[in-house]
């Protein structure tokens, strides 16, 4: 979700095989630059897959280019790696949440398992839980939020959601990006 | 039908899976050992297909030999989990190996065991407890509810029948024989060979 020249990214931590909870403390949102943090929601071995293969790309072009990645070039980047797939796509859902430019403009991507881009002002969602998780957000946003109460909307948000869905919760991470740095804190949520 | 749990304890790890070898409703072997060392401290504890897990099992053991011949240092169960992970992914689009597994190791530089569940996509994760086959759906809670951080090695293998003896009792597939290994800082071990009998009326007695 963006605010006033932030932006947060929250997600459950589960990592479950249909129905049976493997693990409590799955990280699926990665840091790549101090501007642009990258969730993913999907099959755990394709995200793995594509956060080492984005990694590569990013030091290679931190290397060549001597600068940091834009979000708005990142989520290019991932929307093209997606759909160099696509008769054999990775079943993911990434969602791309940065600040863009000298003015720290919030920047949201959504897109689809094969790179197809969406860039809404205002809130993006993925995963099992998309549907209440896009019900409750689109209730609780306002423009302009400050960090702090942009923080509690996207945790409220995630919190309900989770509540609804059955493949999601077993705790729950939320990271606040400003331009001062990421903010990042962890909830409970329903063990269930 | 193969069932593996295992654990992290204080400076060590236990594994422990059935020792049935079976193809569809008949049983083939009954003393098949499915937990491979792959160097002196890490074990790879397969299930699935028999022939996937002895040929992936074969791949990984000869290339962290490889590595370790080539660079003269031994690889950490990360790395190992990581490469192992990185091989199944690649292979799951390919020619899929249908094997789920367990790693487990203990690293002398940290001085601390650690498991990885790695499925047959090339899903992994680290974990402290876990199991694959049924026997996660039997054991998952038990370990959830009476594993700790730091369990002594008494306590720990105590916890290991525990699970043992929930999977051979509620199991409909018979799985009476386990073989349970440790890996610690000397390496690893045979701990036991265990025989479980619910029927046993020392066994019920034992549980009163």
């Amino acid at each position: 979700m963006a605010g006033k020249n932030c932006v947060a990214i929250a997600g459950d931590t589960r990592f479950g095989v249909r129905n049976q909870t493997v693990a409590l403390d799955s990280n699926r949102i990665f840091k790549i630059n101090n501007r642009t943090l990258f969730g993913m929601t999907g099959l755990n071995t394709d995200i793995l897959t594509l956060r080492e293969s984005f990694k590569f790309q990013m030091n290679l072009y931190n290397l060549e280019e001597e600068r940091e990645i834009s979000p708005k070039t990142f989520a290019h980047n991932v929307a093209q790696t997606l759909y160099s797939k696509r008769f054999g796509p990775y079943f993911i859902t990434p969602i791309i949440a940065g600040l863009e430019g000298e003015d720290y403009t919030p920047f949201l991507c959504a897109t689809d398992l094969i790179g197809a881009m969406e860039f809404p002002k205002s809130f993006v969602v993925a995963g099992t839980g998309e549907e209440s998780l896009m019900g409750v957000c689109e209730t609780f946003y306002k423009e302009n939020m400050e960090p702090e109460e942009l923080f509690e909307v996207v945790s409220q948000c995630l919190l309900a959601a989770v509540d609804r869905d059955a493949l999601s919760g077993w705790g729950s991470v939320v990271h606040v990006l400003t331009k001062d740095g990421i903010t990042t804190k962890r909830l409970r949520t329903r063990k269930d | 039908m193969d069932s593996l749990v295992g654990f992290v304890g204080k400076n060590y790890v236990l594994i422990a899976g059935d020792t049935n070898a079976g193809r569809s409703i008949m049983r083939l072997k009954d003393d098949f050992d499915k937990l491979v060392p792959i160097d002196s401290h890490k074990i790879l504890a397969k299930s699935g297909e028999i022939g996937d897990g002895n040929q992936f099992c074969n791949l990984i053991i000869r290339n962290v030999s490889l590595y370790r011949i080539r660079n003269e240092t031994e690889l950490t169960t990360k790395s190992v989990a990581h490469y192992t992970r990185r091989q199944l992914a690649t292979a799951i689009r390919k020619n899929p190996y249908s094997v789920n597994l367990l790693l487990g190791g203990y690293d002398k530089k940290d001085q601390k065991g650690s498991l990885y569940y790695l499925d047959y996509l090339g899903s992994s994760k680290k974990i402290n407890y876990g199991a694959q086959g049924y026997a996660a759906l039997f054991v998952g809670s038990i370990l959830d509810r009476f594993w700790k951080e730091d369990l002594d090695f008494e306590d720990g293998l105590e916890l290991m029948k525990k699970c043992l003896r929930e999977v051979e009792k509620r199991l409909i597939i018979g799985t009476r024989c386990f073989l349970i290994k440790m890996i610690n800082s000397d390496g690893i071990s045979v701990v036991e060979k265990v025989m479980i009998n619910s029927k046993n009326k020392n066994e019920i007695e034992e549980e009163n």
